[in-house]
Parts: C-alpha cells; sequence; structure tokens
C-alpha cells in the first residue's frame, strides 16, 4: 500500500490568500534597504501589501524556510533579516508560533550550518523554534498529479504549517540557472529525496514539489546576491533589496530579472521567463508570469 | 617498499604499513565519530582480510566526513585514538575522487551537477561534457561522492 502511494495525503492546505492590488493584480513589493533598517522595511512593505494579519492570524504555526544549504555565510539568507522579519511576525501577531525549519544540501550537517552561520547568535535570544529538519522531523507522503513522480516525501513538519514562508537569498545556480523562493523549498525534503528530484528532472520536480506544498508568501533576500556561479561560491553583490510577494512564481521572475540584471546579461527578462522551473511553475498554476497582471510597487526605507 | 593503501581511512592515518601495526582495532574513532561526527567511519568485515578486519575505514557512502565542517575544530575520531594510528596534521586528504562518465547524470542529458554544489572547496568543474576534480585542491572529504544520485564518483585512497 504505502510503496503505491496509496496511504499518501493530499497536498498542503495553504490559506489561499493572494496579496492583490485594487485592480485585482498581483503584487510584488520590492524595498530598497540601503541603510540596513530590515524591520523598518518589513512594516513599510506590509503596509502597503495591506497588512500581515490577513495572512498570519493569532495561533498560527508559521514555518519560515531560509536558505541555510551551506556552512559559509556568503551562500545563506542573511540571519539579521529572518530575525528581523520574525521578530516583525511576533510584534504583529503575538500569539504567532514561529518556527524556522532547514534541511541543508544533502551531506551537510544541518545543525553545523546553523551554528557556524551566524542563525543561533541572532536568534538564540528570540522566542523562535529552530529546527533541524534532517534530525527533528518524520516525513509524510504527498500525492501529485503527475506520473513522473507520484508522491513526494516531505518533512511533516512543514507540511503541517498554517502558513509556510520560503525565504531565500537571491542565488545563481549550476543546475536549475537560479535559486529562489521556489528552489527554495527543495529544502522540506529528505536527503533522498534530492537524490530522486536530480535523476528525475529536476525542474519539473521543483514545481511539482511548490504544487504540492503551496508556500504562502516568499521574502527573498536580496541585499547582497550570488552572481555568475552558484550556489556555493560565486560573486557576492551588494543589492540591498527585499522582495516581498505571495505570488512566488511572480516573485521569482522578477528577482530573477534583477538577478541579471546585475550580472549584466542582454535582455535579463526574456532570460528570467526562461527558466525551465519557473516556466513549469507558471504551466502548474503556482502563480502568473503575465507580466501585465503584475503589480511591481518599489519602496524606500 | 610502503605498502599502498587498500582501504580509505579515518583522517590523520599515518602510512598504511605503521597503521596496521599501530592500530589495536578498538573501534574507538568509529565510536566517537557516530557520537560526534557524521558517522561516515566504520569497521571493516572479516571478508576483507583477516589482516584488515576490524580496521576503521571511511564510507563515503554512508556519510561524508566533516572534516571540512563541523570537525574542522577538533577531530574527535583522531582525540579517541589511544595509540596514535591517527595524528593531528594540518590539513587532511582522505582520498582521491574517481569520475565515471557512463553513470553521471549530467553527461546522460539530466539536469545534475550536485558534486559542484555541495564541494566545500569549490574543486570541481564541468566543461564540454566533463567533469574535472582538481586533486590540488581537493581534500577527499567524500561530500560529492554522498551526494551523486547517479553514484558517478567513488573514492580512492591515496
Amino acid at each position: 500500500m504505502g510503496i503505491l502511494g496509496l496511504r499518501a495525503k493530499p497536498p498542503r492546505v495553504s490559506k489561499g490568500f493572494k496579496y492583490l492590488s485594487d485592480d485585482g493584480r498581483v503584487m510584488v513589493v520590492i524595498v530598497d534597504v540601503r541603510g540596513g533598517e530590515y524591520y523598518e522595511a518589513f512594516r513599510k512593505a506590509f503596509k502597503v501589501l495591506g497588512g500581515l494579519r490577513k495572512l498570519i492570524s493569532s495561533g498560527d504555526k508559521v514555518v519560515i524556510k531560509p536558505n541555510v544549504g551551506f556552512t559559509h555565510s556568503d551562500a545563506v539568507t542573511n540571519p539579521i533579516l529572518v530575525r528581523d522579519f520574525a521578530r516583525y511576525i511576533m510584534d504583529e501577531v503575538p500569539n504567532a508560533n514561529i518556527i524556522i525549519a532547514e534541511s541543508a544540501v544533502a551531506g551537510n550537517d544541518t545543525s553545523y550550518c546553523f551554528e557556524s552561520t551566524g542563525y543561533m547568535d541572532a536568534l538564540g535570544n528570540l522566542d523562535v523554534k529552530i529546527v533541524d529538519l534532517k534530525r527533528l522531523s518524520g516525513t509524510v507522503k504527498v500525492r501529485t498529479d503527475s506520473r513522473l513522480i507520484p508522491y513526494i516525501n516531505v518533512y511533516e513538519l512543514v507540511y503541517d504549517a498554517d502558513v509556510l514562508i520560503s525565504m531565500p537569498m537571491l542565488k545563481r545556480h549550476i543546475e536549475a540557472t537560479v535559486t529562489i523562493s521556489l528552489k527554495n523549498m527543495m529544502g522540506a525534503i529528505p536527503d533522498s529525496e534530492k537524490r530522486k528530484f536530480h535523476l528525475i528532472g529536476l525542474s519539473r520536480c521543483i514545481a511539482l514539489l511548490n504544487k504540492v506544498l503551496n508556500p504562502d508568501l516568499a521574502v527573498i533576500d536580496a541585499t547582497r546576491i550570488m552572481a555568475k556561479s552558484g550556489p556555493g561560491h560565486g560573486e557576492i553583490i551588494e543589492l540591498n533589496k527585499i522582495i516581498i510577494s505571495s505570488d512566488l512564481v511572480a516573485a521569482d521572475l522578477i528577482a530573477a530579472k534583477m538577478l541579471f540584471e546585475a550580472e549584466g546579461v542582454e535582455r535579463p527578462l526574456e532570460k528570467a521567463l526562461n527558466v525551465k522551473h519557473i516556466r513549469l511553475a507558471y504551466k502548474l498554476d503556482i502563480g502568473t508570469l503575465d507580466l501585465s497582471r503584475i503589480k511591481i510597487i518599489n519602496i524606500e526605507v | 617498499m610502503s605498502m599502498t593503501r587498500k582501504f580509505l581511512r579515518p583522517p590523520g592515518a599515518i602510512s598504511e604499513e605503521e597503521f596496521l601495526r599501530k592500530c589495536i582495532k578498538c573501534g574507538k574513532c568509529v565510536e566517537a565519530c557516530e557520537k560526534y561526527g557524521s558517522g561516515c567511519l566504520e569497521l571493516l568485515s572479516i571478508f576483507k582480510g583477516l589482516r584488515y578486519w576490524r580496521t576503521p575505514t571511511f564510507n563515503p557512502f554512508k556519510a561524508p566526513c566533516e572534516i571540512l565542517g563541523k570537525c574542522s575544530v577538533r577531530q574527535y575520531c583522531i582525540e579517541a585514538c589511544p595509540t596514535g594510528a591517527l595524528v593531528k596534521r594540518h590539513s587532511y586528504k582522505l582520498g582521491k575522487v574517481i569520475w565515471n562518465p557512463n553513470k553521471c547524470i549530467k553527461v546522460r542529458g539530466g539536469e545534475c551537477l550536485v558534486c559542484i554544489e555541495v564541494c566545500p572547496m569549490n574543486a570541481i568543474r564541468f566543461a564540454n561534457k566533463v567533469l574535472q576534480v582538481r586533486d590540488s585542491i581537493c581534500r577527499g572529504c567524500g561530500k560529492c561522492v554522498h551526494a551523486c544520485p547517479g553514484r558517478a564518483l567513488t573514492l580512492i585512497p591515496c
């Protein structure tokens, strides 16, 4: 029974809430954080979006999934940014149960990654749980509609979240071209599943995984980005931006465009539209790539 | 003439001949690795030869060695060794990576290069369908070997 995936669970039920503008377009907020005041940046961004309380209600289990796949701090989401976001959520929704969960790249020790990249120092004093998924969470089988991979093993903690937030660092990726909020969800599956993804076809599996997990929000750390090559080693560029949207595909498109612009690539938008897993995610109706349906709002702190 | 290494050894292992003489097969390094490290060490079975029986070996398929990560400050396996068969050094090299193009998913047209992603030393390059592991930089920690979904990489003693 189990092998055939008959006991598999349905996709994660998300709140289904999207931050839309008055004319029904998907909002993507780009915040300039040159001064380094991230808390203020989140406050302003969510004021423009319409408030965090629309997404997170009191008592919710909020799982923030940063990218802490590596042992050096150049390749992970800025811990200060994660801390300030957690603090902002706590102040807005006092009863929220915040969990920061990650399973590092295959073969890396997640607990050590959290320690060596400064997460323990930054978040240690805060009332949040930092979870090494590889050690502390069981897995559940979740059904997909695809015949390619009938079910995906996902960490239970992520599956059970009321609100799932993808908080990646904007990076180049050697296999998937870019690694942003969609690719970041690879950290919610065990190493054995990651291996399977590479065997079957990474881009399609990333799209299917996001269909199954339905993340509610993308908060992309573009304070410093990794260009030219990645995800472990690359050229670090200070961009001082944060991108926030409840539409992961639109957020990834805008972020990818920004990355290619910073690299000096010709026709960055076209290149961003051609990223395979973003296009496949759009085809699976996870979000929109239609630029007429995306409203980009630039704000400064 | 010194004996060539037949099996991968824990970090800091002295020359094979000396190692076999000094190792008392207590298994303390393996216990320390299980407890504090990644659990990449194991004891060789009797079928590998009586001489090698119960001597420790590094198995990258079980887990990669954390010599460049968690264990970079303290090498618990070496500290556990009572006879000095494992000694602390300035830097460690555990083995040499061998690539099999017939099993490589990237060469066969798939979307992979997980080896480059996980390499902590950035020692791997891929160009013109050839994977190059730069031996001067590679420390043989086995992260790429462990992560490779096609099992195209193997670690051999050096």
